[in-house]
């Protein structure tokens, strides 16, 4: 099991310094290296999208600018071993900015979640995991789970992003987890 | 199922959902590659000095100049320029450069308007004159000494021409005064968003095409947060870090008497870590716009580990602090700090075994020892395990007497990783 774990947080630690690299190389304008900041931060970008905009079609929009603007303003990235910190709180404002439209237009979209989860390339086993992620937890439990399982950010981190205590954010995040616990 | 598990599921279940768009994010790239303004900037190397300059002016003047079709050479509107300082005043001109329209853009820039009668005055009499009054009201001062100019033409090669010559018209009226002022300008490249943001905050479209490229040179900030601010703290902002704003030349350097100056910022973050200047590395600083207020966002390193200050700009408050203090208590649990060894020492013996780890109740008396509490009076314990920076450590959290603690203290060895103390909003 410790190794398990071991393996587990290395893993993540590989991501990261991978993803910062990528960023790096961004910066001294070499394209190429949007394709492994991709493969490794879309996921968790799109998920904390989702989890912020409650609707796939303005997530995965989100997502893409996240990339764009990721692409153009990696020279203001520092490298300080935060990457998916940098990528998640463009996200974040990027999916305020949506927010802040929706509401100027009196457009909310309801919670597609079902549609979300029906289209997901997803298993069926999967699929569960999905829907009781949505569907089972509060929204603030719901993004810093994700942001934790999916972006593998520290709880310090989630912390600094969502301006939130970070015991407000580990026991948010213990709670969430033994919901989830106990659906799956 | 262990947490972990859990966890491992998820990722799984989210990394499977993700649509895969990586080639529209590329044509994106490519296309808004197409359309970015090159870098024009004459004081590339002097990034922070501009800045710091820029920074300073409280005012933004925008001096707007919009060039339209052009059927009579005296009646309609050829280009139109803003001035931004913090009172906001468009005029309109024609093609011979006569002042056709003044049009305040808020209350401040109907003030400096007051009842000069600019209608059919040339372009640079009319600038003059309003320079002249916010010199006197005070909105141009030796505190705040930055002007934005924003000029408008259909004819790009007009409007850069004329946006060069206003630039160092301006410059030269400032350069007069007791104090040298900083002149920032570009031209309006007709962003139909841009338009709809400045209608948005109610800005002149100068100061929100400013905003937008400052967003978008570095993500991290936002339009929302950046709109109230001043030109002034929007240059030293958007300059911060060395990388200038595409589209705007800067002349000259925003004063920052206003503030406490980088040199003293240091020095209390030096003092507050309790180090000698001499023995630090990586030195780096910025001022940023943070915790509401402008900030001197201090970094460096010493002896191995990493300090981070939010210094208040205008107080010198210690907003924010990062790292281990070295002055910090003395009566420091089993000297700690003493024993702590180079940073990747804990690399080469990767624990094996956790019963060679400390435990959570050993950490927990650490780190409250280190911060001066007793158990007792503590809330929101919280205590995780993690790897940080290659060791094992334990991450602990809580919350006492109206502050914010977090300790990472090192798994094997008991020793304070990192210590960060906060207000508890």
């Amino acid at each position: 099991m410790l190794i398990c774990l071991t393996a587990a947080v290395e893993y993540r630690q590989d991501s990261r310094k991978e993803l910062e690299s990528c960023i790096l190389e961004l910066a001294k304008g070499k394209a190429e290296a949007m394709e492994p900041l991709y493969r490794i931060a879309n996921p968790p970008v799109y998920a904390f999208a989702l989890s912020l905009l409650k609707n796939a079609h303005d997530a995965e929009d989100a997502a893409q600018d996240c990339f764009v603007r990721a692409y153009f303003g990696a020279g203001s990235y520092r490298p300080q071993g935060k990457p998916m910190a940098w990528l998640m709180t463009i996200t974040r404002n990027l999916c305020m900015e949506k927010l802040r439209e929706r509401k100027k237009r009196a457009d909310v979209p309801e919670e597609d979640w079902d549609r979300y989860i029906e289209s997901a390339a997803a298993s069926p086993e999967d699929k569960i995991v999905l829907e009781q992620c949505m569907k089972a937890l509060s929204d603030s439990e719901r993004q810093i789970v994700l942001l934790h399982a999916v972006g593998g950010m520290k709880h310090r981190e989630t912390a600094a992003l969502m301006e939130l205590p970070l015991a407000t954010v580990l026991s948010k995040y213990s709670r969430a987890l033994k919901k989830l616990k106990a659906k799956l | 199922m262990s947490n972990r598990q859990t966890e491992e599921r998820i990722r799984r279940a989210f990394e499977g959902a993700a649509p895969n768009n990586l080639d529209t994010v590329k044509e994106k790239c490519e296309k808004q590659k197409g359309i970015v303004i090159t870098m024009e900037s004459r004081t590339n190397k002097k990034g922070h000095r501009i800045l710091r300059s820029v920074m300073a002016a409280a005012a933004a003047l925008v001096l707007a100049v919009t060039a339209g079709a052009v059927y009579r050479a005296n009646y309609s509107v050829a280009s139109t320029v803003a001035l931004d300082v913090n009172p906001s005043i468009e005029l309109g001109v024609n093609k011979k450069e006569q002042v056709i329209s003044v049009t305040p853009k808020n209350e401040d820039g109907a003030k400096v308007i007051g009842d000069m009668k600019l209608k059919g005055s040339d372009l640079n009499v009319a600038v003059n004159a309003l320079i002249g009054s916010m010199l006197r009201e005070g909105y141009i001062s030796e505190m705040a000494n930055s002007i934005l100019i924003s000029v408008d033409s259909n004819d790009p090669v007009k409007g850069a021409e004329l946006k060069s010559r206003l630039s160092a018209e301006v410059k030269g009226m400032l350069d007069t005064s007791s104090f040298s002022g900083a002149v920032l300008s570009q031209t309006m490249s007709g962003d139909p968003e841009v338009k709809s943001l400045a209608e948005q905050y109610g800005i002149t479209e100068g100061k929100a095409q400013l905003i937008k490229q400052i967003v978008e040179n570095n993500p991290i900030h936002t339009f929302d947060e950046l709109a109230g601010l001043s030109v002034n703290e929007l240059n030293l902002i958007g300059e911060s870090g060395g990388k200038s704003i595409a589209n705007v030349t800067a002349e000259g350097a925003a004063s920052d008497s206003a503030y406490i100056g980088e040199a003293k910022a240091k020095e209390i973050a030096l003092a507050h870590a309790g180090v000698n200047e001499d023995d630090i590395r990586g030195y780096e600083f910025e001022m940023d716009y943070e915790h509401g207020t402008m900030v001197y966002e201090i970094e460096f390193d010493w002896n191995g580990r990493e300090f981070e200050y939010d210094i208040d700009a205008l107080t010198g408050e210690v907003i924010k602090y990062e790292g281990e203090a070295v002055k910090a208590n003395d009566n420091d649990t089993a000297g700690a700090q003493k024993n702590e060894k180079p940073e990747n020492n804990g690399q080469n013996s990767a624990p094996t075994d956790k019963s060679s780890y400390i435990g959570e109740a050993k950490a927990k008396s650490i780190a409250l020892s280190h911060a001066g509490v007793d158990t007792g009076s503590i809330s929101d314990y919280e205590c995780e395990l993690d790897r940080e920076d290659g060791r094992m450590v334990y991450e602990i959290a809580f919350k006492c007497g109206g502050f914010e603690y977090e300790y990472e203290i090192d798994a094997l060895t008991g020793s304070i990783v990192k210590q960060d103390k906060e207000l508890d909003d």
